[in-house]
């Protein structure tokens, strides 16, 4: 499920109720949750709620933030470290109960670990999640308030259900001298990194491969559509419309069945999913070309294409490894999946946190999409499962 | 006194449908005193306390309240219901259910105004006013619901069947409160089943029979047996079974031995019924009769021994008729599928399949039997009369041809002309070889349809007495009451 | 009626008073109540299908369209004649869409990747949903919790067991997990449930779905069990105090609607091949609104098969029409919404026009 994706969560409508929920929430952690915070700070170093306090021995860590801020590491922290004292990570994400997502998340989280001790040995490491899907957002800030309170967080990777209920906690925990990174969804806070794809670029990326295939093939593509599982989350019409300008601009004369504001709404059930891109095809999608899918099902398309005759004339791209989809990429049905590396957003934090609490060095976002074409197919299967310790 | 006229109504009629609840009902009640009501169930009580409250309109006829027409203004405003399990937010305070619908402004006020403050202490539950009324007991619940009535400045106040689940010493206390709201010049009627405290605390009584008033009494005139007798009047003679005593050699049916509750509401109960014998139990609420009837249909928990041997024709043990039709008809079936619910391989084929076309001759049959007036057996239970919904609720009952047929209340807001029909069908029953078991409030009903009386009280069962030793309802109501007396007190 | 001299005062007399032509003409409009209101539900579904079949150039006609409309009708309508048997019984149940996953995942997790033969963890599926049946009707008609809250809490659990179980993985037949071995002939079998080739591709979904609409139709419009599941729903103190088995009633009610959930989730993991933790989770609000636009009511004691199958395929229509057209998301919410509230509109005036008073 694409539901982790990227960027601003400005436009959609779900977001806005999201924040409204956020905004009670944040009242709420004002009222008795930010007092429990300084509280614990206090407890644990003594001068925890002045962030200008830091003394020159914390310059190391002097981050400039985004607000224009400095951060400086909580003295408590940094005498630890400097001490080699053991530390506490901990992995925040969205929700353990995501087909496929919530796996690659922890396998990604275990899977890096050793790199993180090899830099930080004392590290001591703690992934906590909503048992819901797709998330939420109260239940995920007061499981990190509660392990801050525990004082067992010197380090936080936060992975959040969506950007803005969630900048306050970001930038509170920051302003205590706690590094927070992000993965995923960037929380427009002061977070040190935003480990991330970025949706416009990843459509544009999708139409670069597209176009590629096209004239790898010699094929002339003219009619495309797009469809998402669920087509009000804010990053599903921004990879949609990345795809759209991107090809518009390659293919000035191309025809667009759906827009990223009409997208085809197959949701994230199998069986449905089936139905729809079988109905869609026979429809108003029946001249279709290309069909990008900018979530998990795109194998279903691929199976409903293949059903209705079209095999060869019509080929389906979409998101995130599936059984499905690298089938139909070996049948040839389908041109091309991305995969966001899901566990690599799981995994960033830990060798994150061990590099800045070392030496101070913020690691960058390098994360890129991966292109699963028939070419790289097996390889990238390969991967995946030794990832996720299934090889 | 003044004769200040409080309640007036003239020739007002009433109808449900096809029952006629009031014909023509014209009774009188004089501000600043208290005028009693009497009259069987089914006699138009309840409907008149409807029609004055504003829950109903009349059909026609005229209603004055302190002479004027009656208004839904004044039914809401002027007159007060004190009913017998009061009708207030059991979820609110003593205090906010004095305020609620009073409220002055948009916003919920702490604290109560001073007003309201005397009127509590006036009742003597000041103390009580920050309580959550459901967990008060019913004598301080009807208090808060006087409380309303006098805030709001009520005019008439009518006590339906008020005292019947409370302490003695707690209705010494609310008749001494009507005399209070008499005496300041309100009009207070008292709907009661009680003739003796009809007596002892109303200025005149009135007494109603078939939806109209029969006639009052007032003064020297008013003692118990003057009403007992007009409540029995137009009681024909004739009416009563032929009751041969049933013969001892009848088979046995019913055999109770020393049958207890396990709530503890009635003990150390014996008792043989043979076929063809209708065995009525009578007493007041919490006497234990209630819980004994339904004992003896097989409800609840009991500790002794309960025996049912099936005669003649009997398919099952014992069919239970509730006295509420709420809790014996299925609203969203059919006059025919209510009357074959209880049926299994009667109407069923191999596999459990219904037997449609059988089931209803079945259906078909019932309802000709029980005289069922209905367009057809596929018309909506709701759409009948309450007199013919009881048949149809009895006929199913009977209709599972059980050895014990036990029915609760059978008559209960039944019209006169459908109270015989039952009553006969009833006896019927009974001589076809099955004993038949009520539970019954009203004497008369007793003297028509039962063989023998137990008279219940204090969880104990009296000795029976013989119907058919009496010669009238009134000594047969006489010996009942004493029974009762006798029965309450300790042993 | 022998003992009293004057039994005839009382106008008793013949019982139908009524013309035979009153009668038959009330039997009529009785009968017709039900006829009306699926006879108006199959004419929506036909303008409904017009309106899209117009819009897409006939494409919504076209028989290898309907016969898709066939295989996705099945879904809402095996889960919701599940759910009606709850309903009738006046009770509700909001752990089907859940369990649904559960076995889904019950039956994956066995199979591909403990090995065990098909069949046996089709079986333990069952097995699994007669439990969860019975926990619901365990908290509900001994324990006496309301329904509601019974079954949002047994959903939870359920939720949590699948995830415990499954672990989040996504599981699929054809492409086992890495290390995994499927045997092609159960494969074939369990694929076959679906997908087996009928004549005129019609599906084997839709095949299922008409043999559940039968064997339902009779077991609840003509069977002694349905006949007191009625009245059961309608009055349930009435029922008790008639001395109808309400308690095992209940149990059966909760346990069919579990069995559908599984058999719903089964035949789609056989469909499609895949099974994940959150599967059918979306089904909660389609199929409680195929049974109440067929007619149950809420309160108990009222729905018909038929009357459910069709609710069941106006929404597949609709969800068809969608697809046909990519219609956008929110036209698709709206109108779905709009449809729930006419149909319970069209059932509050049916309703009206069946009782008298």
């Amino acid at each position: 499920m694409g539901l982790m994706s990227t960027g601003p969560a400005r436009a959609s409508r779900r977001s806005v109720a999201v924040v409204a929920a956020a905004v009670a929430s944040a009242a709420l952690l004002s009222a008795c949750g930010a007092e429990k915070i300084s509280a614990s700070g206090s407890t644990t170093d003594g001068a925890g709620s002045t962030d200008t306090s830091a003394s020159g021995a914390s310059d190391k860590w002097a981050v400039q933030l985004r607000d224009g801020s400095t951060f400086h590491l909580a003295p408590s922290i940094a005498k630890r470290v400097e001490a080699n004292e053991p530390v506490g990570y901990l992995f925040s994400y969205q929700s353990s109960a995501i087909q496929g997502f919530s796996e690659q998340f922890k396998a990604g989280f275990e899977r890096t670990q050793p790199e993180a001790k090899q830099i930080y040995p004392g590290m001591q490491f703690t992934a906590l999640a909503p048992s819901v899907n797709p998330g939420d957002v109260q239940q995920q800030i007061s499981q990190i308030q509660a392990q801050v309170n525990a004082g067992k967080v010197d380090c936080l990777s936060l992975n959040p259900l969506t950007g803005d209920g969630y900048t306050q906690i970001t930038n509170e925990l920051l302003a205590r001298g706690i590094p927070v990174f992000t993965v995923g969804i960037t929380t427009q806070g002061n977070e040190l990194t935003n480990f991330t794809q970025i949706p416009l670029k990843e459509g544009a990326q999708a139409a670069t491969t597209v176009l590629q295939y096209m004239r790898d093939n010699n094929l002339d593509f003219k009619t495309f559509a797009m469809s998402a599982g669920d087509p009000t989350l804010s990053w599903a019409p921004q990879r949609a419309e990345g795809f759209q300008r991107a090809i518009l601009e390659a293919i000035p004369d191309a025809r667009f069945v759906t827009t990223p504001r009409s997208l085809l709404n197959v949701s994230y059930d199998a069986a449905r999913s089936l139905d729809a891109y079988k109905a869609f095809f026979a429809g108003k999608g029946k001249d279709v070309q290309v069909l990008l899918n900018v979530d998990i099902t795109a194998g279903y398309a691929a199976q409903a294409l293949d059903q209705a005759g079209l095999k060869g004339r019509a080929f389906s791209v979409g998101w995130n490894v599936t059984p499905e989809q690298i089938q139909a990429i070996r049948d040839g049905t389908q041109i091309a999946l991305f995969d966001q590396k899901w566990w690599q957003q799981g995994g960033f934090g830990g060798p994150a946190c061990a590099t800045f609490l070392k030496t101070g060095r913020v690691l960058p976002n390098t994360q890129r999409l991966e292109v699963v074409t028939k070419a790289n197919v097996d390889s990238a299967l390969a991967d995946l499962d030794r990832i996720l310790g299934k090889g | 006194m003044s004769d200040e006229v409080g309640v007036e109504l003239r020739a007002v009629r009433k109808t449900y449908g096809d029952t006629v609840a009031l014909q023509s009902l014209d009774i009188t009640a004089r501000a600043g005193e208290i005028t009693g009501i009497a009259g069987p169930n089914g006699a138009g009580k309840s409907t008149m306390i409807k029609l004055l409250a504003g829950e109903e309109r009349a059909d026609g006829g005229e209603i004055l309240v302190g002479g004027e027409p009656w208004s839904p203004l004044i039914g809401a405003r002027g007159v007060a219901v004190v009913h017998q399990e009061p009708e207030l937010f059991p979820n609110l305070t003593v205090a906010e259910n004095l305020a609620i619908g009073r409220e002055r402004s948009r916003w919920l006020r702490r604290g109560m105004s001073e007003q309201d403050r005397r009127l509590l202490d006036d009742l003597a539950i000041l103390p009580l006013a920050d309580r959550q009324l459901g967990g008060l007991p019913l004598a301080v619940q009807q208090r808060t619901e006087i409380a309303r009535a006098l805030a709001q400045d009520a005019r008439v106040f009518l006590f339906d069947e008020p005292n019947s689940a409370l302490t003695e010493e707690e209705s010494d206390d609310l008749f001494r409160r009507m005399h209070e709201l008499a005496d300041a010049g309100r009009t207070v009627l008292l709907v009661s089943h009680r003739l003796t405290e009809l007596c002892e605390h109303t200025d005149r009584v009135s007494v109603l029979l078939d939806g109209r008033c029969s006639g009052t009494v007032s003064g020297a005139d008013l003692v118990p047996e003057t009403i007992a007798r007009m409540l029995v009047a137009g009681f024909l003679e004739s009416d009563r079974a032929v009751r041969s005593p049933v013969s001892g050699e009848e088979p046995t049916v019913l055999r109770l031995e020393g049958l207890g509750d396990g709530a503890g509401a009635f003990a150390g109960v014996d008792l043989e019924v043979r076929a063809g014998a209708i065995v009525a139990f009578a007493g007041v609420e919490g006497s234990g009769a209630r819980e004994l009837v339904r004992a003896i249909a097989g409800f609840g928990r009991t500790s002794g021994s309960l025996e049912v041997h099936r005669s003649g024709d009997a398919r099952r043990d014992q069919a239970f008729v509730p006295a509420s039709r709420a809790d014996s008809l299925f609203t969203n079936m059919s006059v025919g599928q209510n009357s074959v619910i209880r049926l299994d391989r009667e109407i069923t084929g191999p596999g459990l399949a219904l037997r449609r076309r059988r089931s209803r001759e079945i259906a078909r049959s019932l309802s000709k039997r029980f005289m069922v007036k209905a367009e057809s057996i596929d018309a909506p239970i709701r759409s009948l009369s309450g007199g013919n919904q009881q048949k149809v609720a009895i006929a199913a009952a009977i209709a599972a041809q059980p050895a014990v047929l036990v029915l609760e209340e059978p008559t209960r807001g039944v019209d006169i002309g459908a109270k015989r029909e039952i009553y006969e069908l009833l006896r019927d029953y009974a001589g076809e070889g099955h004993a038949v078991v009520l539970y019954s409030t009203e004497i008369p009903e007793v003297f028509e349809a039962a063989h023998a009386l137990h008279v219940v009280g204090g969880g104990r069962m009296a000795p029976p007495l013989l119907v058919a030793d009496y010669p009238d309802v009134e000594s047969l109501a006489a010996a009942a009451t004493e029974l009762e007396r006798y029965a309450a007190s300790p042993a | 009626m022998t003992q009293t001299a004057d039994t005839n005062v009382v106008a008793g007399g013949p019982v139908d008073p009524l013309p035979p032509t009153a009668a038959a003409l009330r039997r009529l409009r009785m009968a017709g109540t039900t006829f009306l209101r699926v006879g108006g539900l199959a004419l929506a579904v036909v303008i409904i299908a017009g309106v899209f079949s117009i819009h897409t150039d006939g494409q919504m006609l076209a028989s290898d369209n309907l016969l898709g409309i066939a295989r996705s009708v099945s879904t809402i309508a095996i889960l919701s004649f599940g759910l009606l048997f709850v309903i009738v019984a006046g009770e509700i149940d909001l752990s089907f869409a859940n369990l649904y996953g559960l076995c889904t995942n019950v039956i994956a997790v066995l199979w591909l990747l403990h090995g065990v033969p098909v069949y046996v963890a089709i079986l333990a599926a069952f097995a699994v949903a007669t439990v969860v049946g019975s926990f619901n009707a365990f908290f509900t008609a001994v324990v006496g919790v309301p329904s509601f809250i019974a079954t949002l809490g047994s959903s939870t659990l359920i939720f949590g067991f699948t995830l415990l179980i499954g672990d989040t993985q996504t599981f699929s037949a054809q492409f086992p997990p890495a290390g995994h071995a499927v045997s092609t002939s159960q494969l074939e079998v369990f694929t076959n449930l679906s997908r087996f080739n009928l004549p005129f591709d019609f599906p084997m979904q839709g095949l299922w779905t008409i043999v559940l609409l039968i064997g339902f139709g009779f077991l609840l419009g003509r069977s002694l069990f349905g006949f007191r599941l009625k009245a059961i729903g309608g009055n349930r103190e009435a029922a008790r105090l008639a001395r109808l088995p309400v308690r095992r009633y209940v149990f059966v009610a909760f346990i069919i609607s579990a069995w559908m959930a599984c058999l719903a989730g089964l035949l789609d993991f056989a469909y499609v091949g895949s099974a994940s933790p959150n599967d059918g989770q979306t089904y909660l609000f389609p199929v409680f609104a195929a049974v109440i636009i067929g007619g149950a009511s809420l309160s108990g004691g009222r729905g018909t098969v038929i009357g459910t199958f069709t609710g069941a395929l106006l929404l597949a229509v609709l969800n068809n029409g969608f697809a046909l057209e990519a219609a956008g998301p929110f036209a698709q919410q709206m109108l779905l919404g709009v449809v729930t509230i006419a149909a319970v509109v069209l059932d509050r005036f049916t309703n009206r026009e069946g009782a008298r008073r």
